[in-house]
């Protein structure tokens, strides 16, 4: 059981080694995804087919030793596909509901941008709620539960961006990224990546990650980094370049986030350099730029760490 | 009204604590009063104080009703029995201390600790009508800190301060009263009579001119080294032998006492003034001395006082007694003739001897007028006398019984100016020729510090006018006797044993010096603070582009003014205090300067760590250094609980950094 700061840092050095093992070469990628599960929250991966973004989510589902499922979403996906359906049983003379896909630990929602968005908003209720409700009756969706989405970036044929207001549900956005040329020559020669996959073992069983996920608050947070956290925020919302600027939700999110980094890292209290690095992965995909005057997409990050001075 | 006070109960010892604080306050701001009370007062104040403070030591209950009520009646009638009144600045400030001690007995709860705190600001209101010169701000300001202080401690809410941060906050407090003061100070209307009629406490009191002249009056005034007024000459300064300072002038003489009784006479119209010869212009500041008199250089024409008029004596005559420092210009003629309406009348009463007094005088000055071809003659052949027999000028001349002309002429032979004036005068009436005695200043000492001419009660002096040829002429019977006196001044002119002492000090270069420095600086602050009236306020207003400001104008800038500054210290309270660097921020500040003029610049948005690795790369030979810097601050920063960085840690991290120093490229 995780009960000091140590242990935490134990268990999550093996995690990341264990995911590692499969993801090549995407260690500060696979630190985030941890820090956003630590943190208690969805993570959304955004980038082109094929560089191992449904990998990534399988392993580290497997390695948390969480139930898994996987939704594919298309273009006639129904809610009821996502959250189940109460049908009627003749024996019984009454409806039984059955179960959907997102009835698991960690729900790997793949390409969740091409769903019709009344599918979308079903997957994203039941993240803010954790439950579904059907036919009036509530249903508890097992714990911890975690959603992992992954969308191909949303200027390909045939998506349906998600809106602001659902982006800001996802604790992080990351994108993967090609891998280098010596790394993609090691998995041209290799194995099949599939093959490792059930090779791996769980590192942790399912009813650990609570208590691994109540560690991070025992990173402090002193009142200088809070500062630092509000100049960020307020940059955002207050520079002209940004239309729209980080919510409340995402600085709750940002410091919690930079805890569960911190603990990766091995620090004691959260350091300016923890917020830093969780900060494009927390508010990159929140923050709306004004197309006049603003910067690239994917820049607006840098560009208010850069800005906004350490107090 | 107990509600703006703690919800809860302070601790014992924090209640000692605020007693305390406030215990010092009260006896501090009481410290002028003290010492001019009757000496039972003072003792009372001292022995409530000490046993209040018992009491809260012992944790016993105040005492009660029962031997509250009769105290405050015993303690009425002893103030009453004391100064015979209960009103009056005396016998109010007595009636106050001695009420401020019952009030300090019967503290209870913080409610009567902030009443007592309110009388404090009081008596220091009050001491301003004791004492206003220089020396009183710092005292003031000590006692209003001391009280601003003891209301901290009374208004906390959790436990009392320690005394260091009450110190600090104390001053904050302080510093921010500080231009509200000034715009106060500059603008609230000011009003042409005293504030309070009584003024200065102990005018009455004060040594200075009399209206009436006995012998031994001047010589006992010249013991006294206090200022009678300041003079700052507009243009050129007049030799010391023509400083004549015209006060008082007596006119009737009742055998022993000369004494003054110009209230009946006419007002002299300056029109009618023939004037000639050299004229001085100055200002002269004039310290209170309660009567009706100015003082001012023979003869003056023009001055600027209100309400002042000259009289058939050529005496400048206050409408108002003078209780307050004054301040006029005033132009002097050398010579002033005068066309009289009555002159007959005038000069009638200059003649009169009371009869039966002083026989010896009258006879000898009928023998010698019948010797004499002329008034003038006579005149001279007194003075000759004077200056040929055996007479002497002394401070300590002996006393003198029913006939002192007589006694002085014939026998004694000794005596200070106002016996030689006295004396002249008399001899002068006897031979019918009108004579009258002019009390006032002779002389002065210019202070090189700011070219005031300081004139002291010591410069006091009295001289004679006689009436020849229609004209009043100027005899100063003194100079006959010591003409150092006025050539040089008193302490020349006496003789080696009237030297005190005193005036050995006083003669010594630096000490000297000491005084003449002091005075000017109090010459500076009369002028400019104390003698700040509605006149120099409607000028400053002037100046600042008022056309005719009055007094709505007064206040609605005044309003203005302390709007802005309160706004301003909202400013600054809301946006200002977090540019206040913690000792922590400020530390590691310097150890990026120090790094920073060695080359390598932290950008503001590099966080301790990743700068630290930067700095190390880039200066291998420090390495040791900025990391074990770095992790004690990212320790006592980041990682520490609650907000209050470890006193220990902090010094060994500014250690460090002082220690530190970085190789440069």
């Amino acid at each position: 059981m995780v009960t000091d700061l140590a242990s935490a840092k134990a268990v999550t050095d093996k995690l990341a080694n264990e995911v590692g093992q499969i993801i090549l070469g995407k260690e500060q990628e696979i630190q985030l995804a941890l820090a956003c599960i630590l943190a208690g929250g969805h993570l959304l991966i955004e980038d082109v087919p094929g560089v191992g973004k449904t990998l990534m989510a399988r392993s580290l589902a497997h390695s948390l030793g969480l139930s898994f499922s996987r939704i594919q979403f298309t273009s006639d996906l129904m809610p009821a596909d996502v959250i189940g359906v109460s049908i009627y049983q003749q024996n019984d003379n009454r409806f039984v509901f059955h179960k959907g896909s997102i009835f698991a630990q960690m729900v790997l929602a793949d390409e969740v941008n091409r769903a019709a968005p009344k599918s979308q908003s079903a997957l994203l209720e039941a993240m803010e709620e954790q439950q579904v409700t059907v036919d009036g009756k509530s249903w508890e969706l097992p714990q911890p539960f975690i959603v992992i989405a992954t969308q191909n970036p949303t200027h390909q044929i045939g998506t349906y961006p998600l809106p602001e207001s659902q982006l800001d549900r996802f604790l992080m956005q990351i994108g993967l990224g090609y891998p280098s040329e010596p790394l993609e020559r090691k998995l041209l020669r290799g194995d099949d990546r599939r093959g490792t996959l059930k090779s791996l073992r769980p590192q942790i069983s399912g009813d650990e990650l609570p208590a691994l996920q109540h560690a991070i608050k025992l990173v402090q947070v002193s009142e200088a980094l809070l500062d630092y956290a509000q100049a960020l925020t307020r940059y955002t919302r207050e520079h002209p370049d940004f239309e729209l600027g980080l919510s409340p939700r995402a600085s709750i999110d940002l410091v919690n986030a930079a805890r569960a980094w911190a603990l990766i890292q091995g620090h004691l209290g959260v350091q300016p350099e923890d917020l830093q690095s969780v900060f494009a992965a927390v508010a990159d995909h929140r923050l709306r730029l004004n197309s006049a005057t603003g910067a690239m997409p994917g820049q607006a990050a840098m560009q208010v760490l850069t800005e906004v001075a350490i107090p | 009204m107990d509600k703006l006070l703690p919800l809860h109960e302070p601790s014992a010892q924090d209640r000692r604590i605020r007693l305390l604080w406030l215990l010092i306050a009260v006896l501090f701001v009481s410290l002028p009063h003290l010492l001019q009370v009757n000496i039972w007062i003072t003792l009372m104040l001292l022995g409530v104080s000490a046993w209040r403070y018992a009491l809260e030591y012992r944790n016993w209950s105040v005492p009660s009703v029962w031997i509250k009520v009769p105290l405050v009646f015993a303690a009425l009638a002893a103030v009453g029995f004391t100064y015979r009144s209960i009103t009056g600045v005396e016998a109010g400030t007595g009636l106050l201390l001695v009420m401020l001690a019952l009030k300090i007995l019967e503290t209870k709860t913080g409610r009567d600790l902030i009443v007592v705190s309110a009388i404090c600001w009081f008596l220091m209101f009050a001491a301003f009508l004791r004492e206003q010169q220089l020396w009183a701000i710092p005292y003031i300001l000590f006692g209003i800190s001391l009280s601003v202080a003891a209301l901290i401690q009374i208004h906390r809410v959790s436990a009392v301060l320690p005394a260091r941060q009450v110190i600090t906050k104390t001053a904050g407090i302080i510093i921010q009263a500080l231009p509200i003061m000034l715009v106060l100070f500059f603008l609230f209307p000011r009003i042409p009579a005293p504030f309070w009629a009584m003024s200065t406490v102990g005018s009455s009191a004060q040594t200075g001119l009399s209206d009436q002249l006995n012998p031994g009056d001047i010589s006992s005034l010249s013991r006294s080294d206090s200022v009678a007024f300041r003079v700052r000459f507009n243009g050129a300064i007049p030799p010391a032998s023509e400083r004549y300072w015209r006060g008082p002038v007596m006119t009737y003489f009742n055998g022993r006492e000369w004494s003054w009784a110009d209230r009946g006479e006419p007002i002299l119209s300056v029109e009618e003034l023939l004037v000639g010869g050299t004229y001085y212009e100055y200002e002269l500041m004039l310290e209170p001395h309660g009567r009706e008199w100015l003082l001012a250089l023979e003869s003056p024409v023009q001055w600027s006082q209100n309400k002042a008029y000259l009289s058939a004596n050529l005496q400048l005559i206050s409408q108002i007694p003078v209780r307050q420092r004054i301040a006029y210009t005033a132009r002097s003629y050398q010579f002033v003739q005068k066309q009289l309406p009555d002159v007959e009348r005038h000069i009638q009463a200059m003649r009169h001897l009371p009869s039966g007094s002083n026989p010896e005088t009258l006879a000898f000055a009928l023998k010698l007028r019948n010797e004499s071809s002329s008034d003038s003659d006579y005149l001279n052949r007194i003075l000759d006398m004077f200056r040929q027999q055996n007479f002497y000028y002394t401070l300590r001349p002996p006393r003198l019984g029913n006939n002192p002309v007589d006694q002085f002429l014939f026998a004694s032979r000794r005596g200070f100016c106002e016996h030689y004036a006295s004396a002249f005068a008399t001899l002068a009436r006897a031979a019918n020729i009108p004579a009258r005695v002019v009390t006032g200043y002779l002389g002065g000492e210019l202070n090189p510090m700011n070219n005031d001419l300081i004139v002291r009660q010591s410069d006091a002096h009295a001289w004679t006018e006689v009436w020849i040829d229609g004209n009043w002429l100027r005899v100063d019977p003194t100079a006959a006797v010591a003409p150092q006196r006025i050539e040089l001044g008193l302490d020349e002119a006496l003789s080696a044993s009237d030297f005190d002492f005193r005036r050995n000090m006083r003669n010594t270069q630096l000490f000297r010096q000491a005084i003449l420095s002091l005075d000017a600086v109090n010459a500076a602050w009369n002028r400019w603070v104390l003698a700040f009236g509605p006149e120099m306020q409607q000028d400053l207003l002037r100046n600042a582009g008022f056309d005719k400001p009055d007094m709505r104008d007064l206040i609605l800038l005044m309003a203005i003014s302390i709007s802005l500054l309160l706004a301003a210290l909202a400013y600054y309270l809301r946006f200002g205090i977090r540019s206040k660097k913690d000792p922590l921020l400020q530390t590691y500040e310097t150890f990026c300067k120090k790094l920073a003029d060695s080359g390598v610049i932290r950008h503001r948005s590099e966080g301790p760590a990743s700068f630290a690795a930067r700095a190390s790369r880039l200066r291998q030979t420090d390495r040791s250094h900025i990391e074990s810097i770095t992790q004690l601050y990212i320790r006592l920063r980041y990682e520490s609980i609650g907000s209050i960085v470890p006193a220990a840690e902090l010094r060994q991290l500014t250690k460090l950094v002082k220690a530190f120093k970085p190789t440069s490229d």
